[in-house]
């Protein structure tokens, strides 16, 4: 798997050999469930980002690679924009299952302490 | 004053033609009611009682306005006015028709009047010339023809007499030179001779042989004119067809008094008087001087000069400007004649019957409002009270109408006058009780109400050169004195707010209204029928505020992301939304590509889903989004998810354009929308942000200082090594060291976009488009650059110097303009003054051009005005004559083109169905699958007819990138049906004027041409003009042009054949190929001796003898051992002549001998080889296209010229038309316009519509047009006019400039159809036998 990814360096600055984990989910909610198609600001309850320092919102804007249709061979590349910040993964068609075009995503980040 | 709906009357009044003629003496006095003899103007009581019989008599109408005319009893208003007639004493030349008159003598013999044509020349015209509907150019052609014809005969086969030239002699008179050809006959000694002795030789000087043709003896040859020799002068075969006796003036008419009103001044005693009453009183007093010095018997000589006095006059009232005139006459100003009246701009026909001028106007000074929606203008209350709208009462609009009628004059929505139903009254509503009037308004009233917001109004800036200048707009009323209106409509009225004024109209009529909302409303012009580029979209301030927002590290907190968005609101209602922020933890922040996503679709309950992919204006290498600069603009289903908006994704002239795909797909609601949603949230954010310039932004910084010293350094060092190369001519090193020159300004200017900050200011707005560009933040910071004057460098003022200040022959850099300074750091006086050098020539070239193009642009309009689309497709003028089969080939409208040329941008429609349909993959197995899959799609579309679903070339376009492209099923379905729809839309509409448009699209862009004259055509030092002085060439056909160029092609792409060539071509003298030329003296010989280098003569492919083949005919030697060769030695023996010695013409050859022409093609001045990735050109600069071609080596069907006159005659009318559509591209190209080839196709189709290549000029214009008043209303009015009298032609009123100047609706747009009326059946009409026909079938011919 290949990662372009344009992190906000004012507001979760990063250095060059930082270690971090990093997640891609669909919603924010804690059970899994997908959330309602309105955002409200002031949704309570459990998310995943309490636990992540450094969350984007983002859509799927564009999927390529796939054109073959052989599975395990091809090489798919996912666009990723969050408003603006961009992120490209590109990797084997198996990782990319439930990717779709136009598909809101989360991306939460958390620098690992070692 | 209410405007009544277009209605056509009944039939019997309409102007079906109007035809022109010479009034005979007769037809004078029957129109006129009265002979004018009195020289008097007004009798001697003190009341300016008019004279009777005078030229002010009351009955030829009246001009005050207590008077009543004497002969219809009417007042000033009513009364038309009657003629009247003075008769001549002598008869006079007519001033219009002298020339017709020359001809007429040319063709007729003075003994006899008998025609000077032969009996088998009359024979073969006779069938032509009385044919039944001959043309107007035809009876123009044949006049010349046979004029041509008549004037070979010198000898009358009538009678026998010889007849000369005739010709003008003088001012206004004739002469006969009988014996021209039989100059020194028995018959010219004789007349002589005979003359001498009669005379006592008192007059030697006078020519006896030359006869004088006055207006009596001329008289009487016309009036002896058989009947059968009339048709041949081409005088009309009409009725009232003149006769060639009414060309002399025995009567001439008196016009009514109401067109020459005298004006009685109350100040000053007298009258002052019109020019003409003036004039024709002069005719009545020498009229009778004239006859009571016939009646007294006073000497010849006398009445001569009389005679020749009142023919003057006579002249000088139908042209006051003759030329020729007299000194004594010429110098006081001689006022208006009737030509003057008629010519020129404010003449009659420009002046009054072309251009009209308008109530329900309005003018006022612009300024801008972004707070208005694209395709509204603030009207200025003042202006709304004025500018009336006679509205119906209807009973939906009564209770309205009553409070605008009790609103009255003065408050704003109110109304000024009330007129009933059956027109009985018209009321004022400052006076009176409004209350009252306003209850008693009843249905069918009409209430002249105040415009209001939403009223209908036209909107217009001149210079109106383009169908964009003056467009619909909704009104707006607003406090203030200026019109106002959204800064994205500047572009197509091409205004500013310096001070610019602009024009309202009101529309009067509901049919007036809703013409004006369909064709010229703004919102359906947001795209220029030039090339479909987008015309009214984002500029300046939008620009640069849109891109500070959607830089990628520009976020909002949650306050400043409410707050602007609350902008982007089109209104109090609308319902704005914004999106989860994109970064969530560790704050909320919203980017601006999130905010600016709201433009385009404001809230998830709109509909509409943009998608583009466009490069950025400062977009390169191939990353696309991903690269760092964020310069590939990615819009998805309406969000932007990557790139910073800029002036190649907002701003106009562009189809990859954010506006342009949002007006293509979701409609021009959508586009006007997002434009002014855009307008509004970048003005206000940058008010907010604040955006302004300072003397730090031109500042440089340390490390740009040196790095830019040594960038000129550099510069100069290169400069002055090439000029100390002594090998190069002047001319490369000139063009070599201009080029480094610029170079330093350039990299200079790379410099300062590298090493200036990212928020200074000129950088963000040359970046984003908004204003400047790079070479203007250079020249502020770092180096102003080269200054160049006509191209080159700034030439020598001064003894070998530009000035004073450098030393002479100094070619340097700084003493030949180049200013090394910047606008920060100041100019040094000699810099300054090339500054000042530089710039004035920008300042002549704008004001020349303008003229110029101006000029050109009306040309333009005259010649393609007519030009209509049909129902069939074709293109067709005023006559019906078809000038295009098709229109633009393939009748598509430029108009709706989205690609280059083309109707759909495949792209994008992909772009679009992908995001529409998502989904991934090929849904077809095979190619053939796919095949089948369109086909059926295809029979579906075309419900069964049989008809081509798209033009075969658009087809196979489709096909070709279906099968490129990935689709699954659904996705394959919308795009066939998008193509279609797009295809369809995008055909040209029966009727649209495409003439004008295409004249509109090549004027129009001429004026912002800068007037860049020069290019190099692939090799240096080869300079082809360009700009509009190349326009005006190709428009005009000239013959001559400034800079004819041949290019060459090869047989076979080889550098040896290609030298070849250019050597044979190339002019080669003597001198270039002779090493030496002797003369040699031995005892008894006496010759020159020419040496020929053997390596030159091989290398130009020459032999001695071909050599001394040129010499002979050159020197004209015929002898044959006069010259002679020996291998590479030429010997020339002079030969004595009788006029001088040997020695005198050898000393004479050996001047001559070294420039001689031994080779090359003629009128090739200058030849280069040019090569281009293997592809061999040989250039020629010269006019002989024809000799060129036939040069061996060369490809003749890949030559070709920019010569439009030689193509035509080498290859024909249609490789002209086919070159008159590429140089004018190429002429637009290289200025980066575009145009698209549609319309140029329709200018050379005209030009060359007549079989040969006829030039947008006065010249060509006639032999183009048969309207007499069309030609008349655009140059030479005068001469039209009388020469249309000549002919008796008649004006059928069909084009556009007959039908304003007759106030006829025009046969274009929505006046292109009529409704057709069932013909009443004709009542059977009887056989009637001919007189003899019973005898004829009795005897049937043997």
């Amino acid at each position: 798997m290949d990662m372009i990814l344009d992190v906000n360096t004012w507001i979760y600055p990063m250095e060059l050999g930082d270690k971090f984990r990093m997640i891609v989910s669909t919603t924010l909610r804690e059970d899994g469930f997908a959330e309602s198609s309105e955002w409200t600001p002031l949704e309570s309850g459990p998310s995943k980002a309490d636990s992540f320092e450094y969350v984007m919102f983002g859509k799927i804007y564009r999927i390529d690679g796939d054109e073959g249709g052989e599975a395990g061979t091809s090489k798919v590349s996912a666009y990723v924009s969050f408003g603006g910040l961009l992120m490209r993964l590109e990797g084997d068609q198996n990782h990319f299952q439930g990717f779709e075009v136009d598909k809101n995503i989360y991306l939460l980040m958390k620098k690992l302490a070692f | 004053m209410v405007k009544d709906q277009f209605r056509e009357r009944v039939c019997n009044y309409k102007v079906t033609s109007v035809q022109f003629t010479v009034g005979s003496a007769e037809e004078t006095s029957r129109q006129g009611h009265l002979k004018v003899v009195a020289k008097h103007l007004y009798q001697q009581d003190g009341k300016r009682t008019p004279v009777s019989h005078g030229v002010l008599d009351r009955r030829l109408g009246t001009s005050s306005k207590d008077a009543k005319c004497a002969t219809c009893g009417k007042g000033l208003v009513d009364c038309v006015g009657h003629f009247g007639h003075v008769d001549l004493e002598l008869p006079v030349y007519h001033y219009g028709y002298f020339g017709m008159i020359l001809n007429i003598l040319q063709c007729v013999c003075k003994n006899c009047s008998y025609l000077l044509l032969k009996p088998a020349d009359r024979e073969h015209f006779r069938p032509l010339i009385t044919r039944p509907n001959l043309s107007y150019l035809a009876k123009k052609a044949f006049r010349k023809k046979i004029l041509l014809i008549c004037k070979k005969m010198h000898i009358c086969i009538n009678c026998g007499s010889l007849n000369g030239v005739v010709k003008k002699c003088g001012m206004l008179k004739i002469c006969h030179d009988k014996y021209r050809y039989a100059k020194n006959g028995e018959q010219v000694k004789r007349v002589k001779s005979e003359f001498e002795s009669a005379t006592a030789g008192k007059y030697s000087q006078l020519d006896a042989s030359v006869d004088i043709l006055n207006p009596l003896i001329v008289m009487g040859i016309f009036e002896r004119i058989s009947n059968s020799d009339v048709p041949f002068l081409m005088m009309g075969v009409s009725d009232n067809a003149a006769s060639p006796k009414d060309l002399v003036l025995t009567r001439i008419p008196v016009p009514p008094t109401c067109i020459r009103p005298s004006v009685i001044s109350e100040i000053k005693a007298g009258t002052t008087e019109d020019d003409i009453t003036m004039k024709l009183t002069e005719i009545c007093f020498l009229n009778e001087v004239l006859t009571n010095h016939r009646e007294s018997g006073a000497p010849v000589d006398r009445i001569l000069e009389d005679w020749e006095f009142i023919q003057m006059q006579c002249a000088l009232v139908i042209n006051s400007e003759m030329s020729g005139l007299p000194l004594q006459l010429g110098k006081k100003k001689s006022g208006r004649g009737f030509v003057q009246r008629l010519k020129g701009k404010q003449g009659r026909f420009r002046g009054n019957l072309s251009g009209k001028r308008v109530d329900f106007s309005g003018r006022s000074v612009i300024s801008p409002d972004p707070n208005l929606q694209i395709q509204q203008v603030g009207v200025p209350v003042l202006m709304a009270k004025i500018l009336t709208y006679p509205e119906k009462v209807t009973p939906y609009n009564i209770k309205w109408l009553r409070t605008l009628v009790k609103n009255g004059p003065d408050d704003h929505p109110g109304a000024n006058f009330i007129e009933s139903r059956d027109g009985s009254f018209r009321k004022y509503l400052r006076y009176g009780d409004r209350k009252k009037m306003a209850y008693e308004l009843k249905y069918g009233d009409i209430v002249e109400r105040h415009c209001v917001d939403g009223d209908v109004v036209l909107f217009n800036r001149q210079p109106s050169l383009h169908r964009l200048s003056i467009m619909c707009h909704r009104a707006k009323v607003q406090e203030g004195r200026t019109l106002r209106f959204n800064e994205c409509v500047c572009a197509p009225y091409n205004a500013d707010f310096d001070g610019d004024e602009m024009n309202i109209h009101l529309p009067q009529t509901e049919e007036a209204k809703a013409e004006a909302l369909t064709l010229m409303a703004n919102e359906v012009n947001l795209v220029t029928p030039r090339n479909g580029e987008l015309i009214i979209s984002a500029t300046q301030d939008f620009l640069t505020g849109a891109y500070l927002i959607t830089l990628k590290d520009q976020f909002f907190t949650r306050s400043e992301a409410f707050r602007i968005i609350g902008w982007a609101a089109v209104s109090k209602h609308e319902f704005v939304e914004l999106p989860p922020p994109c970064i969530m933890k560790p704050m909320e922040l919203w980017s601006g590509k999130q905010i600016i996503s709201i433009v385009f679709r404001p809230n998830t309950h709109s509909k509409i889903k943009l998608n583009l992919r466009a490069k950025g204006k400062n977009y390169s290498g191939t990353a696309e989004e991903m690269a760092v600069e964020d310069t590939y603009v990615v819009i998805h289903n309406s969000q932007l998810m990557a790139g910073a908006l800029d002036k190649a994704t907002l701003g106009s002239g562009a189809k990859a354009n954010v506006f342009y795909a949002l007006l293509k797909d979701w409609g021009k609601d959508a586009a006007c929308l997002a434009m002014f949603r855009l307008a509004r949230l970048t003005s206000n954010y940058l008010m907010n942000r604040g955006f302004s310039i300072g003397i730090g932004d031109v500042t440089p910084g340390a490390r740009l200082v040196s790095q830019k010293k040594e960038l000129v350094a550099s510069g100069y060092k290169k400069c002055f090594e090439m000029l100390s190369k002594p090998s190069e001519t002047l001319e490369s090193v000139e063009g070599s060291i201009l080029k480094a020159l610029s170079d330093i300004r350039d990299s200079a200017g790379k410099l300062c976009v590298k090493e200036l900050d990212k928020t200074n200011a000129p950088l963000i707005m040359a970046q984003c488009g908004s204003k400047g560009s790079y070479i203007n933040i250079s020249q502020m910071i770092a180096c102003v650059g080269q200054q160049a004057i006509n191209g080159k460098r700034v030439p020598d003022g001064f003894y070998q110097r530009s000035l004073p200040h450098f030393r002479r022959h100094d070619r340097g850099p700084d003493a030949k303009g180049f200013v090394a300074n910047s606008f920060f750091t100041g100019l040094t006086p000699s810099e300054f003054i090339f500054h000042a050098m530089g710039g004035r020539e920008g300042l002549v070239d704008t004001a020349v051009k303008t003229a110029e193009t101006g000029y050109m642009q009306r040309r333009l309009v005259k010649a393609l005005e007519d030009l209509c689309c049909q129902y069939d497709m074709t293109v067709r003028n005023a006559e019906g004559q078809v000038i295009q089969m098709c229109y633009g080939l393939d009748g598509l409208d430029p108009m709706f083109m989205e690609g280059k040329d083309k109707p759909v941008d495949f792209d994008r429609v992909y772009l679009n169905v992908k995001a529409h349909c998502p989904g991934r993959g090929d849904a077809f197995t095979s190619q053939n699958e796919k095949k089948i899959h369109m086909q059926t799609i295809a029979e579906e579309l075309k419900y069964g007819s049989g008809d081509r679903l798209f033009s075969l070339e658009f087809e196979t376009d489709m096909e070709a990138f279906v099968t490129k492209h990935p689709f699954r099923s659904e996705q394959l379905v919308n795009f066939i049906r998008s193509c279609w729809d797009k295809f369809h839309r995008s055909r040209m509409e029966p009727g649209t004027a495409v003439g004008a448009l295409a004249a509109q699209s090549i004027g129009e862009p001429g004026t912002q041409m800068t007037l860049k004259t020069f290019h190099f055509a692939g090799v240096a030092s080869m300079n082809i003009t360009l700009g509009v002085p190349r326009i005006k060439e190709i428009i005009n056909a000239a013959k001559n042009i400034s800079t004819p160029i041949i290019q060459a092609r090869l047989v076979e792409e080889d550098e040896k054949l290609a030298v070849n060539v250019k050597n044979t071509l190339q002019r080669t003298s003597l001198k270039e190929v002779a090493s030496k030329i002797e003369e040699i003296v031995l005892a008894n010989e006496y010759f020159i001796l020419i040496h020929l280098n053997p390596k030159k003569m091989v290398a130009r492919q020459i032999s001695p003898h071909q050599v001394v083949e040129r010499l002979k005919t050159a020197l004209k030697i015929k002898r044959f051992d006069d010259i002679r060769a020996v291998e590479y030695m030429i010997l020339i023996f002079p030969l004595e002549s009788v006029k001088s010695s040997d020695y005198f013409v050898m000393q004479q050859l050996l001047l001559t001998l070294p420039n001689i022409t031994i080779s090359g093609v003629t009128g090739i001045s200058r030849t280069i080889v040019s090569e281009d990735q293997g592809v061999y050109k040989v250039i020629a600069e010269g006019e002989n296209f024809r000799g060129v071609l036939t040069t061996r080596g060369i490809c003749a069907k890949r030559s070709s010229t920019n010569n439009i006159l030689q193509i035509s005659n080498v290859l024909g009318i249609e490789a002209a038309r086919s070159s008159i559509i590429r140089e004018i591209q190429y002429t637009m190209e290289s200025h980066g316009m575009s145009v698209d080839k549609r319309h140029l196709t329709l200018v050379a189709d005209l030009m060359t519509s007549r079989g040969e290549v006829l030039g947008i000029t006065r010249h060509g214009l006639a032999k183009m047009k048969e309207s007499v008043f069309m030609l008349a209303s655009f140059e030479k009015t005068a001469d039209h006019l009388f020469e249309a009298a000549y002919h008796s032609q008649t004006d059928k009123i069909s084009g556009i400039s007959e039908c304003i100047i007759m106030g006829r609706p025009c046969s274009l747009g929505s006046g292109s159809m009529t409704i057709l009326e069932k013909p009443q059946p004709h009542e059977a009409l009887e056989v009637r036998p001919l007189l003899f026909e019973s005898l004829c079938q009795q005897f049937p011919s043997e």
